[in-house]
Protein backbone atom coordinates (compact mmCIF):
# COMPACT_ATOMS: atom_id res chain seq x y z
CA UNK A 1 0.00 0.00 0.00
CA UNK A 2 2.42 2.55 1.03
CA UNK A 3 4.62 1.72 -2.06
CA UNK A 4 1.91 1.98 -4.41
CA UNK A 5 1.13 5.79 -2.57
CA UNK A 6 4.29 6.49 -2.87
CA UNK A 7 4.91 5.79 -6.66
CA UNK A 8 1.74 7.59 -6.81
CA UNK A 9 3.25 10.72 -5.21
CA UNK A 10 6.04 10.29 -7.18
CA UNK A 11 4.47 10.18 -10.80
CA UNK A 12 2.60 13.03 -10.02
CA UNK A 13 5.22 14.81 -8.77
CA UNK A 14 6.65 14.34 -11.91
CA UNK A 15 4.01 14.87 -14.32
CA UNK A 16 3.63 18.10 -12.56
CA UNK A 17 6.96 19.21 -13.26
CA UNK A 18 7.02 18.20 -16.60
CA UNK A 19 3.32 20.26 -17.35
CA UNK A 20 5.11 23.31 -15.57
CA UNK A 21 8.11 22.79 -17.62
CA UNK A 22 6.29 23.16 -20.57
CA UNK A 23 4.45 25.85 -19.41
CA UNK A 24 7.67 28.39 -18.62
CA UNK A 25 7.81 30.06 -22.40
CA UNK A 26 4.12 29.72 -23.07
CA UNK A 27 3.97 33.43 -22.82
CA UNK A 28 7.56 33.76 -24.72
CA UNK A 29 6.08 31.71 -27.75
CA UNK A 30 2.48 33.56 -27.85
CA UNK A 31 4.77 36.42 -28.22
CA UNK A 32 7.34 34.87 -30.61
CA UNK A 33 4.62 33.40 -33.15
CA UNK A 34 3.09 36.88 -33.33
CA UNK A 35 6.42 38.81 -33.41
CA UNK A 36 7.68 36.18 -36.48
CA UNK A 37 3.75 36.92 -38.48
CA UNK A 38 3.98 40.69 -37.86
CA UNK A 39 7.64 40.70 -40.05
CA UNK A 40 6.61 38.42 -42.00
CA UNK A 41 3.07 39.81 -43.05
CA UNK A 42 5.02 43.41 -43.79
CA UNK A 43 8.05 42.23 -46.00
CA UNK A 44 5.75 39.87 -47.95
CA UNK A 45 4.78 42.54 -50.36
CA UNK A 46 5.43 46.08 -49.14
CA UNK A 47 3.90 47.80 -52.32
CA UNK A 48 0.55 45.72 -52.32
CA UNK A 49 0.41 46.51 -48.94
CA UNK A 50 1.90 50.02 -48.36
CA UNK A 51 -1.36 51.94 -46.95
CA UNK A 52 -1.15 49.43 -43.92
CA UNK A 53 2.74 49.35 -43.14
CA UNK A 54 4.31 52.27 -45.31
CA UNK A 55 2.05 55.04 -46.28
CA UNK A 56 4.63 57.48 -46.65
CA UNK A 57 6.91 55.93 -47.93
CA UNK A 58 6.80 56.27 -51.96
CA UNK A 59 5.94 53.74 -54.19
CA UNK A 60 8.53 54.52 -57.02
CA UNK A 61 10.78 54.03 -53.52
CA UNK A 62 9.17 50.44 -52.59
CA UNK A 63 9.36 49.39 -55.81
CA UNK A 64 13.03 50.03 -56.46
CA UNK A 65 14.54 49.72 -53.17
CA UNK A 66 12.89 47.29 -51.26
CA UNK A 67 13.94 43.52 -51.56
CA UNK A 68 10.85 41.62 -50.76
CA UNK A 69 9.25 38.62 -49.85
CA UNK A 70 11.04 37.86 -46.62
CA UNK A 71 11.25 34.98 -45.84
CA UNK A 72 12.14 34.06 -42.15
CA UNK A 73 15.74 32.87 -42.61
CA UNK A 74 16.17 36.42 -44.89
CA UNK A 75 16.13 38.15 -42.14
CA UNK A 76 19.24 37.31 -40.70
CA UNK A 77 20.78 40.70 -43.02
CA UNK A 78 19.08 43.01 -40.43
CA UNK A 79 19.46 46.70 -41.70
CA UNK A 80 20.54 44.65 -45.24
CA UNK A 81 17.70 42.41 -45.35
CA UNK A 82 15.14 44.68 -47.09
CA UNK A 83 17.16 47.75 -48.19
CA UNK A 84 18.86 46.74 -51.47
CA UNK A 85 21.11 49.28 -51.73
CA UNK A 86 22.87 49.09 -48.49
CA UNK A 87 22.57 45.28 -49.25
CA UNK A 88 24.67 46.01 -52.59
CA UNK A 89 27.24 47.93 -50.75
CA UNK A 90 27.86 45.70 -47.86
CA UNK A 91 27.87 42.82 -50.44
CA UNK A 92 30.59 45.17 -51.98
CA UNK A 93 32.43 45.90 -48.52
CA UNK A 94 32.16 41.63 -47.76
CA UNK A 95 34.52 41.20 -50.84
CA UNK A 96 37.20 41.48 -48.26
CA UNK A 97 35.38 41.17 -45.14
CA UNK A 98 36.48 43.53 -42.18
CA UNK A 99 36.00 41.32 -39.63
CA UNK A 100 38.23 38.73 -41.15
CA UNK A 101 41.57 39.57 -39.22
CA UNK A 102 39.81 40.03 -36.23
CA UNK A 103 38.22 36.53 -36.19
CA UNK A 104 41.57 35.01 -37.08
CA UNK A 105 43.08 37.07 -34.10
CA UNK A 106 40.04 35.29 -31.99
CA UNK A 107 40.97 31.95 -33.11
CA UNK A 108 44.55 32.77 -32.12
CA UNK A 109 43.71 33.79 -28.93
CA UNK A 110 40.99 30.36 -28.83
CA UNK A 111 44.10 28.16 -29.23
CA UNK A 112 47.24 30.13 -27.27
CA UNK A 113 47.58 29.02 -23.80
CA UNK A 114 47.14 30.28 -20.61
CA UNK A 115 49.71 30.54 -18.37
CA UNK A 116 48.32 27.17 -16.38
CA UNK A 117 48.70 25.64 -20.60
CA UNK A 118 45.35 25.44 -20.30
CA UNK A 119 42.88 27.00 -23.44
CA UNK A 120 39.55 28.37 -23.98
CA UNK A 121 39.07 25.04 -25.44
CA UNK A 122 39.27 23.39 -22.00
CA UNK A 123 35.79 25.68 -21.28
CA UNK A 124 34.89 25.31 -24.75
CA UNK A 125 35.56 21.62 -26.17
CA UNK A 126 32.83 22.02 -28.67
CA UNK A 127 33.09 26.25 -29.72
CA UNK A 128 29.96 25.86 -31.71
CA UNK A 129 27.81 27.25 -28.86
CA UNK A 130 26.88 30.23 -29.41
CA UNK A 131 23.26 29.30 -30.75
CA UNK A 132 22.49 28.61 -26.61
CA UNK A 133 23.56 31.96 -25.43
CA UNK A 134 22.26 34.04 -23.69
CA UNK A 135 20.96 31.12 -21.14
CA UNK A 136 19.42 31.05 -18.09
CA UNK A 137 21.36 28.96 -15.91
CA UNK A 138 18.67 27.94 -12.79
CA UNK A 139 21.77 27.05 -10.30
CA UNK A 140 22.90 30.48 -10.86
CA UNK A 141 19.84 31.78 -11.26
CA UNK A 142 21.05 34.18 -13.89
CA UNK A 143 21.16 34.65 -17.55
CA UNK A 144 25.06 33.76 -18.58
CA UNK A 145 25.72 35.61 -21.72
CA UNK A 146 28.55 33.99 -24.19
CA UNK A 147 31.01 37.48 -23.11
CA UNK A 148 30.75 35.89 -19.58
CA UNK A 149 30.90 32.53 -20.58
CA UNK A 150 34.52 33.61 -21.80
CA UNK A 151 35.68 35.62 -19.07
CA UNK A 152 34.87 33.14 -16.37
CA UNK A 153 36.80 30.37 -18.66
CA UNK A 154 39.72 33.01 -18.22
CA UNK A 155 39.16 33.34 -14.34
CA UNK A 156 39.32 29.44 -13.36
CA UNK A 157 42.39 29.23 -15.51
CA UNK A 158 43.93 31.81 -13.53
CA UNK A 159 43.94 34.87 -15.95
CA UNK A 160 42.54 38.49 -15.88
CA UNK A 161 39.02 39.32 -17.21
CA UNK A 162 38.85 40.68 -20.25
CA UNK A 163 36.78 44.28 -21.25
CA UNK A 164 33.52 43.90 -22.75
CA UNK A 165 31.99 44.88 -25.74
CA UNK A 166 34.97 44.92 -28.00
CA UNK A 167 38.44 44.20 -28.01
CA UNK A 168 39.76 40.70 -27.33
CA UNK A 169 36.56 39.68 -25.64
CA UNK A 170 34.82 40.26 -28.67
CA UNK A 171 37.25 38.77 -31.24
CA UNK A 172 36.99 35.30 -29.29
CA UNK A 173 33.01 35.76 -29.43
CA UNK A 174 33.56 35.77 -33.20
CA UNK A 175 35.54 32.97 -33.24
CA UNK A 176 32.96 31.11 -31.51
CA UNK A 177 30.47 32.69 -33.78
CA UNK A 178 32.17 31.73 -36.96
CA UNK A 179 32.19 27.91 -35.42
CA UNK A 180 28.29 28.60 -34.47
CA UNK A 181 27.63 29.52 -38.20
CA UNK A 182 24.33 27.73 -39.53
CA UNK A 183 23.35 26.47 -36.23
CA UNK A 184 19.48 27.27 -34.73
CA UNK A 185 18.89 29.77 -31.89
CA UNK A 186 17.53 27.64 -29.82
CA UNK A 187 16.69 30.01 -26.56
CA UNK A 188 14.76 28.01 -23.39
CA UNK A 189 13.03 29.28 -20.50
CA UNK A 190 13.56 26.79 -17.97
CA UNK A 191 11.88 28.14 -14.79
CA UNK A 192 9.67 30.82 -13.18
CA UNK A 193 12.80 33.47 -12.96
CA UNK A 194 14.15 32.62 -16.00
CA UNK A 195 9.94 33.86 -17.58
CA UNK A 196 10.44 37.02 -15.49
CA UNK A 197 13.68 37.79 -16.92
CA UNK A 198 12.27 37.57 -20.29
CA UNK A 199 9.40 39.73 -18.95
CA UNK A 200 11.41 42.46 -18.17
CA UNK A 201 13.89 41.89 -20.91
CA UNK A 202 10.39 42.26 -23.04
CA UNK A 203 8.89 45.57 -20.83
CA UNK A 204 12.51 46.90 -21.64
CA UNK A 205 11.94 46.25 -25.39
CA UNK A 206 8.44 47.80 -26.08
CA UNK A 207 8.13 50.64 -23.15
CA UNK A 208 9.27 54.26 -24.59
CA UNK A 209 12.26 55.75 -22.05
CA UNK A 210 14.64 58.47 -21.91
CA UNK A 211 14.16 62.44 -22.68
CA UNK A 212 13.12 61.46 -26.45
CA UNK A 213 9.81 59.29 -24.60
CA UNK A 214 10.78 56.66 -27.42
CA UNK A 215 11.28 52.32 -27.57
CA UNK A 216 13.35 50.23 -29.35
CA UNK A 217 9.48 49.04 -30.43
CA UNK A 218 9.19 52.40 -32.36
CA UNK A 219 11.75 51.83 -34.13
CA UNK A 220 12.65 48.00 -34.92
CA UNK A 221 9.14 46.95 -35.46
CA UNK A 222 6.96 49.89 -36.30
CA UNK A 223 9.35 51.63 -38.29
CA UNK A 224 11.69 48.47 -39.43
CA UNK A 225 11.91 48.60 -42.95
CA UNK A 226 12.00 52.69 -42.69
CA UNK A 227 14.50 54.94 -43.30
CA UNK A 228 16.07 57.25 -40.83
CA UNK A 229 18.44 59.65 -41.96
CA UNK A 230 21.06 58.01 -43.77
CA UNK A 231 19.89 54.72 -41.82
CA UNK A 232 17.84 51.49 -42.95
CA UNK A 233 15.78 50.48 -39.80
CA UNK A 234 16.82 46.92 -38.93
CA UNK A 235 13.47 44.43 -38.34
CA UNK A 236 14.15 43.38 -34.89
CA UNK A 237 13.82 39.64 -36.03
CA UNK A 238 17.34 38.10 -36.53
CA UNK A 239 18.72 41.03 -34.65
CA UNK A 240 20.98 39.12 -32.64
CA UNK A 241 22.29 36.57 -35.58
CA UNK A 242 24.92 38.28 -37.12
CA UNK A 243 26.53 39.48 -33.84
CA UNK A 244 29.31 40.62 -32.99
CA UNK A 245 29.33 42.93 -35.63
CA UNK A 246 32.67 44.92 -37.24
CA UNK A 247 31.26 48.02 -37.50
CA UNK A 248 33.17 50.65 -39.31
CA UNK A 249 31.91 53.74 -37.31
CA UNK A 250 33.56 51.70 -34.31
CA UNK A 251 36.73 51.17 -36.73
CA UNK A 252 36.40 47.10 -35.02
CA UNK A 253 34.06 44.70 -33.44
CA UNK A 254 31.73 44.92 -30.70
CA UNK A 255 29.04 42.38 -29.06
CA UNK A 256 25.58 42.48 -29.40
CA UNK A 257 25.49 44.11 -25.70
CA UNK A 258 27.63 47.20 -26.88
CA UNK A 259 24.61 47.71 -29.52
CA UNK A 260 22.17 47.18 -27.51
CA UNK A 261 23.46 49.74 -25.15
CA UNK A 262 24.43 52.10 -27.39
CA UNK A 263 20.67 51.99 -28.73
CA UNK A 264 19.50 53.14 -25.04
CA UNK A 265 21.47 55.52 -25.00
CA UNK A 266 20.21 56.83 -27.87
CA UNK A 267 16.21 56.91 -26.65
CA UNK A 268 18.18 59.79 -24.34
CA UNK A 269 18.24 57.17 -21.56
CA UNK A 270 21.41 56.47 -19.15
CA UNK A 271 23.63 54.11 -20.97
CA UNK A 272 23.80 50.93 -19.43
CA UNK A 273 26.74 49.45 -18.22
CA UNK A 274 28.25 45.81 -19.74
CA UNK A 275 26.33 42.99 -18.56
CA UNK A 276 24.16 44.92 -15.95
CA UNK A 277 20.77 42.76 -15.55
CA UNK A 278 18.55 44.97 -17.69
CA UNK A 279 20.82 44.78 -20.53
CA UNK A 280 21.17 40.80 -20.48
CA UNK A 281 17.85 40.78 -19.96
CA UNK A 282 17.05 42.73 -23.07
CA UNK A 283 19.73 40.26 -24.98
CA UNK A 284 17.63 37.37 -23.67
CA UNK A 285 14.32 38.40 -24.70
CA UNK A 286 15.57 39.74 -28.34
CA UNK A 287 17.03 36.61 -28.75
CA UNK A 288 14.60 34.76 -27.75
CA UNK A 289 12.52 36.07 -30.32
CA UNK A 290 14.62 34.54 -33.32
CA UNK A 291 14.66 31.44 -32.22
CA UNK A 292 14.86 28.94 -35.00
CA UNK A 293 17.08 31.08 -37.19
CA UNK A 294 20.64 30.34 -38.34
CA UNK A 295 23.30 32.02 -36.98
CA UNK A 296 25.78 33.65 -39.77
CA UNK A 297 27.47 36.09 -37.63
CA UNK A 298 29.55 38.13 -37.80
CA UNK A 299 28.75 40.57 -40.36
CA UNK A 300 30.03 44.10 -41.45
CA UNK A 301 27.66 47.11 -40.49
CA UNK A 302 27.48 50.79 -41.25
CA UNK B 1 3.22 102.78 1.66
CA UNK B 2 1.54 101.78 -1.64
CA UNK B 3 4.07 101.74 -3.60
CA UNK B 4 6.07 99.20 -1.26
CA UNK B 5 3.03 97.10 -0.87
CA UNK B 6 3.02 97.04 -4.63
CA UNK B 7 6.86 95.95 -5.16
CA UNK B 8 5.92 93.56 -2.42
CA UNK B 9 3.15 91.62 -3.77
CA UNK B 10 5.14 91.72 -7.53
CA UNK B 11 7.86 89.98 -5.79
CA UNK B 12 6.21 87.68 -4.13
CA UNK B 13 4.40 86.68 -7.16
CA UNK B 14 7.68 86.56 -9.01
CA UNK B 15 9.30 84.27 -6.55
CA UNK B 16 6.04 82.02 -6.55
CA UNK B 17 5.92 82.24 -10.41
CA UNK B 18 9.29 80.64 -10.20
CA UNK B 19 8.85 78.37 -7.80
CA UNK B 20 6.02 77.14 -9.68
CA UNK B 21 7.85 76.57 -13.12
CA UNK B 22 9.73 74.12 -11.67
CA UNK B 23 7.55 71.87 -8.65
CA UNK B 24 10.48 69.79 -7.86
CA UNK B 25 12.64 72.94 -7.12
CA UNK B 26 13.65 73.57 -3.25
CA UNK B 27 15.96 76.39 -1.65
CA UNK B 28 19.39 76.16 -0.13
CA UNK B 29 22.27 74.60 -2.12
CA UNK B 30 22.23 71.67 0.43
CA UNK B 31 18.72 71.00 -0.24
CA UNK B 32 18.13 71.40 -3.50
CA UNK B 33 21.47 68.76 -3.99
CA UNK B 34 20.43 65.91 -1.93
CA UNK B 35 16.71 66.37 -3.18
CA UNK B 36 18.30 66.07 -6.85
CA UNK B 37 20.88 63.00 -5.75
CA UNK B 38 17.24 61.32 -3.69
CA UNK B 39 15.16 61.74 -7.30
CA UNK B 40 18.14 60.86 -9.13
CA UNK B 41 18.72 57.78 -7.42
CA UNK B 42 15.06 56.39 -7.51
CA UNK B 43 15.23 57.22 -11.29
CA UNK B 44 18.63 55.25 -11.82
CA UNK B 45 17.84 51.83 -9.75
CA UNK B 46 14.44 51.66 -11.94
CA UNK B 47 16.98 52.19 -14.87
CA UNK B 48 14.79 55.08 -16.35
CA UNK B 49 17.27 57.48 -15.43
CA UNK B 50 17.76 60.16 -18.42
CA UNK B 51 21.40 60.62 -20.21
CA UNK B 52 22.43 63.62 -18.63
CA UNK B 53 20.81 64.18 -15.36
CA UNK B 54 23.92 62.59 -13.70
CA UNK B 55 26.48 64.99 -15.17
CA UNK B 56 24.00 68.19 -14.49
CA UNK B 57 23.92 66.66 -10.63
CA UNK B 58 27.58 66.22 -10.37
CA UNK B 59 27.88 69.88 -12.03
CA UNK B 60 25.60 71.22 -9.55
CA UNK B 61 27.72 69.62 -6.26
CA UNK B 62 31.15 70.92 -7.73
CA UNK B 63 29.71 74.47 -7.92
CA UNK B 64 28.34 74.12 -4.94
CA UNK B 65 30.33 75.95 -2.80
CA UNK B 66 31.91 78.46 -5.64
CA UNK B 67 28.71 79.09 -7.14
CA UNK B 68 25.59 78.39 -4.78
CA UNK B 69 22.97 80.25 -7.36
CA UNK B 70 24.28 78.29 -9.94
CA UNK B 71 24.53 75.38 -8.08
CA UNK B 72 20.64 75.52 -6.89
CA UNK B 73 19.65 75.64 -10.96
CA UNK B 74 21.21 73.21 -11.70
CA UNK B 75 20.57 70.74 -9.20
CA UNK B 76 16.94 71.70 -9.70
CA UNK B 77 16.91 70.82 -13.36
CA UNK B 78 18.68 67.84 -12.34
CA UNK B 79 15.33 67.26 -9.88
CA UNK B 80 12.76 67.99 -12.41
CA UNK B 81 15.05 65.84 -15.25
CA UNK B 82 14.62 62.79 -12.63
CA UNK B 83 11.39 63.76 -11.59
CA UNK B 84 10.18 63.64 -15.16
CA UNK B 85 11.32 60.38 -15.58
CA UNK B 86 10.21 58.72 -13.19
CA UNK B 87 6.91 60.21 -13.88
CA UNK B 88 7.24 59.29 -17.30
CA UNK B 89 7.75 55.64 -16.42
CA UNK B 90 4.82 55.10 -14.32
CA UNK B 91 2.80 57.03 -17.30
CA UNK B 92 4.00 54.34 -19.79
CA UNK B 93 4.32 51.27 -17.33
CA UNK B 94 0.31 51.41 -17.73
CA UNK B 95 0.56 51.27 -21.68
CA UNK B 96 3.59 49.55 -23.03
CA UNK B 97 1.30 46.03 -22.85
CA UNK B 98 -0.90 47.35 -25.50
CA UNK B 99 1.99 47.43 -28.20
CA UNK B 100 3.28 43.99 -27.83
CA UNK B 101 2.16 42.17 -31.36
CA UNK B 102 -1.18 40.18 -30.91
C1 LIG C 1 15.44 56.23 -32.93
C2 LIG C 1 15.41 54.93 -33.46
C3 LIG C 1 16.02 53.78 -32.67
C4 LIG C 1 15.64 53.33 -31.43
C5 LIG C 1 14.60 53.92 -30.51
C6 LIG C 1 16.42 52.15 -31.20
N1 LIG C 1 17.26 51.90 -32.24
FE1 LIG C 1 18.39 50.23 -32.52
N2 LIG C 1 19.13 51.03 -34.23
C7 LIG C 1 18.74 52.23 -34.80
C8 LIG C 1 19.50 52.46 -35.99
C9 LIG C 1 19.36 53.68 -36.90
C10 LIG C 1 20.38 51.37 -36.14
C11 LIG C 1 21.37 51.13 -37.27
C12 LIG C 1 20.63 50.58 -38.46
C13 LIG C 1 19.92 49.33 -38.12
O1 LIG C 1 20.55 48.27 -38.01
O2 LIG C 1 18.70 49.39 -37.89
C14 LIG C 1 20.09 50.47 -35.02
C15 LIG C 1 20.71 49.23 -34.83
C16 LIG C 1 20.33 48.31 -33.90
C17 LIG C 1 20.82 46.95 -33.83
C18 LIG C 1 21.81 46.30 -34.76
C19 LIG C 1 21.12 45.53 -35.85
C20 LIG C 1 22.07 44.96 -36.86
O3 LIG C 1 21.66 44.00 -37.54
O4 LIG C 1 23.18 45.41 -37.02
C21 LIG C 1 20.21 46.36 -32.76
C22 LIG C 1 20.39 44.94 -32.27
C23 LIG C 1 19.33 47.36 -32.16
N3 LIG C 1 19.43 48.52 -32.87
C24 LIG C 1 18.54 47.16 -31.05
C25 LIG C 1 17.81 48.17 -30.42
C26 LIG C 1 17.17 48.01 -29.14
C27 LIG C 1 17.14 46.74 -28.31
C28 LIG C 1 16.58 49.21 -28.85
C29 LIG C 1 15.85 49.64 -27.58
C30 LIG C 1 16.69 49.83 -26.44
C31 LIG C 1 16.82 50.08 -29.97
N4 LIG C 1 17.59 49.43 -30.89
C32 LIG C 1 16.32 51.37 -30.07
C33 LIG C 1 17.74 53.05 -34.34
C34 LIG C 1 17.06 52.90 -33.15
Amino acid sequence: MLKKLIKIVAISMISTTIVFAANFNAQAEKDRKAFVDYFLKKFENPVANRDKYFPYVPLKELKKDYIYPLKFQDFQDGPLSWYRPSKEQFAEINDFPPYEIPVDDGEELFNKPFANGKTYASCFPNPAIKQNYPYYDVHRDEIVTIGMAVNECRVINGEKPLKYGKGDLAKVVAYLAVKSRGKKIDIKIPNENAAKAYEAGKKLFYKQRGYLAISCNECHVKSAGKRIRAEALSPALGATTQMPVYRIKWGGLGTLQRRLAGCVKDTGSEKPKMQSKPLKELAYFLTYMSNGMKLFGPDTRK
Amino acid sequence: MKKLILISTITVAFLAGCAMNNPYASNGVDNAIANAQAKYNKAHSQMVAWKNTKKVLEKAKKLAKSNPKKAIALANEAAYEAQTALDQSAEFEKTWRAEVPK
